[in-house]
């Protein structure tokens, strides 16, 4: 099965957990015009969440309310699972570094202290770090073409904030993630916000990866399509607070329904 | 000598056959040239969406200003169907060699150009086939080129 996945699972609750063991095979067809270069993988393993919370906490436009929430319907079958396969965790890593929470250690970035809920919470800083790792952007001196956009879901959870990646059903290349059809299936409750990696540096040539309308210089900040999809959810959710994050080799930028005049730039952070 | 003269009669008439049959091909030819280059790209909700955008977006005011676009509203938002503007734009971008090769570039793939139009200016980007206006899909920041309506004039734009 091409760009397509099969997700087998059992589950087992326990008084506060719920545990769902996974089998996935997916295909990732990085270029949708050569069907034949499509990467099987095969991932089994079991994640747990906690079943309910109270609490309060800050969402993008100001702290909200809400008491015990149930689960977000879809995170459950796709939290984690394209970034963070269990059993891939370096066990330890040398003073001064940290879990890329990808298989490796990179130096400990600089914690998140901007102001904004949402990128100061730890478990957000976390999966920033998941996603520049799974964007194989670390350095300028990797290949373009060897580096993904990554992204995922910003939801609201247990009075806190989580990503809920893209599944493999959404292609990425080094300029784009592309969606399949369902996408709006795939959306899970308490959405605040997406977020999603360009895998670049300010000021390097685009037009390799990019294709000839690329930028000559990498500028940074969200791009039309950004807006577009940022406005596509909006209107699809009837919800106008929903943010959008682009975090590059250099900064974070978020940005809202005023496009680019909601603009706010940050110093990378937490990844 | 009859004989002779009906034989030149029957090579003119071959003649005549074949030029006409020739004619005919030429200008059924020549008439399919025409009619590509007269064909306007497809319509997308997206793309349109997209120049909505460029329109109302605080960072490309100054650039706006500077060209004389600040007046241009998204109400005034169309795309372009009049076959001789679309054959303009397509022999613009033709004998432009950079959105040439961006616009071959882009053949047997899932882009393709678009022609948009506001009361003063014609807006020529190139994004995803409408068939994928179910699903937008985020990417870098790309070249929207933006054209005085009489095209005596083009700005380059990236976003």
């Amino acid at each position: 099965m091409r760009d397509g996945e099969a997700v087998t699972n059992s589950n087992e609750r326990s008084t506060n957990l719920t545990c769902i063991t996974y089998t996935m095979t997916s295909y990732i067809c990085p270029d949708p015009s050569r069907p034949s270069y499509c990467v099987p993988t095969t991932i089994t393993f079991t994640d747990c969440f906690s079943t309910g919370s109270t609490g309060s906490g800050g969402g993008f436009g100001g702290p909200a309310d809400h008491n015990w929430q149930p689960l977000p319907k879809r995170a459950i079958i796709e939290v984690d699972n394209a970034l963070d396969p269990p059993g891939t965790l370096p066990s330890v890593c040398e003073p001064g570094m940290v879990s890329d929470r990808n298989g490796g250690c990179v130096p400990k970035p600089d914690p998140c202290d901007t102001g904004n809920n949402i990128l100061d919470s730890e478990e957000i800083q976390s999966d920033l770090l998941k996603i520049w790792s799974g964007s194989n952007a670390s350095s300028g001196d990797i290949p373009m073409d060897e580096r993904l956009e990554q992204g995922g879901w910003i939801i609201e959870i247990n009075g806190g904030y989580d990503v809920v990646f893209f599944p493999p059903t959404f292609l990425r290349d080094p300029c784009g993630i592309s969606p399949p059809s369902n996408w709006k299936d795939l959306i899970p409750d308490n959405i605040v916000g997406y977020v999603h990696s360009h895998p670049f540096y300010i000021g390097e040539n685009t037009l390799g990866p990019c294709g000839a309308e690329g930028e000559t210089s990498y500028e940074g900040g969200p791009s039309d399509p950004d807006y577009i999809f940022l406005m596509d959810l909006m209107n699809f959710l009837g919800n106008f607070n929903i943010a959008g994050y682009v975090i590059d080799g250099g900064k974070i930028y978020s940005y809202d329904f005023r496009y680019s005049a909601g603009i706010k730039e940050y110093n990378r952070c937490g990844y | 000598m009859w004989i002779l003269n009906n034989n030149i009669m029957r090579i003119r008439k071959y003649i005549l056959v074949a030029g006409l049959f020739i004619f005919t091909i030429y200008s059924s030819f020549a008439q399919s040239i025409d009619l590509k280059n007269n064909e306007c790209p497809a319509k997308s909700r997206l793309a349109k969406l997209g120049v909505e955008i460029f329109i109302q977006l605080a960072g490309s005011k100054d650039f706006r200003e500077q060209i004389g676009a600040s007046g241009e509203t998204v109400e005034q938002v169309q795309a372009v169907e009049n076959g001789q503007t679309c054959s303009a734009l397509n022999d613009f971008i033709s004998n432009n060699r950079k959105f040439n090769n961006i616009n071959q570039s882009y053949k047997d793939t899932d882009k393709q150009v678009y022609f948009y139009k506001t009361d003063n200016f014609y807006y020529v980007f190139w994004g995803r086939k409408p068939e994928f206006d179910d699903r937008p899909a985020t990417g870098p920041k790309t070249l929207f080129i933006v054209i005085k309506n009489d095209l005596s004039q083009f700005w380059e734009y990236y976003f």
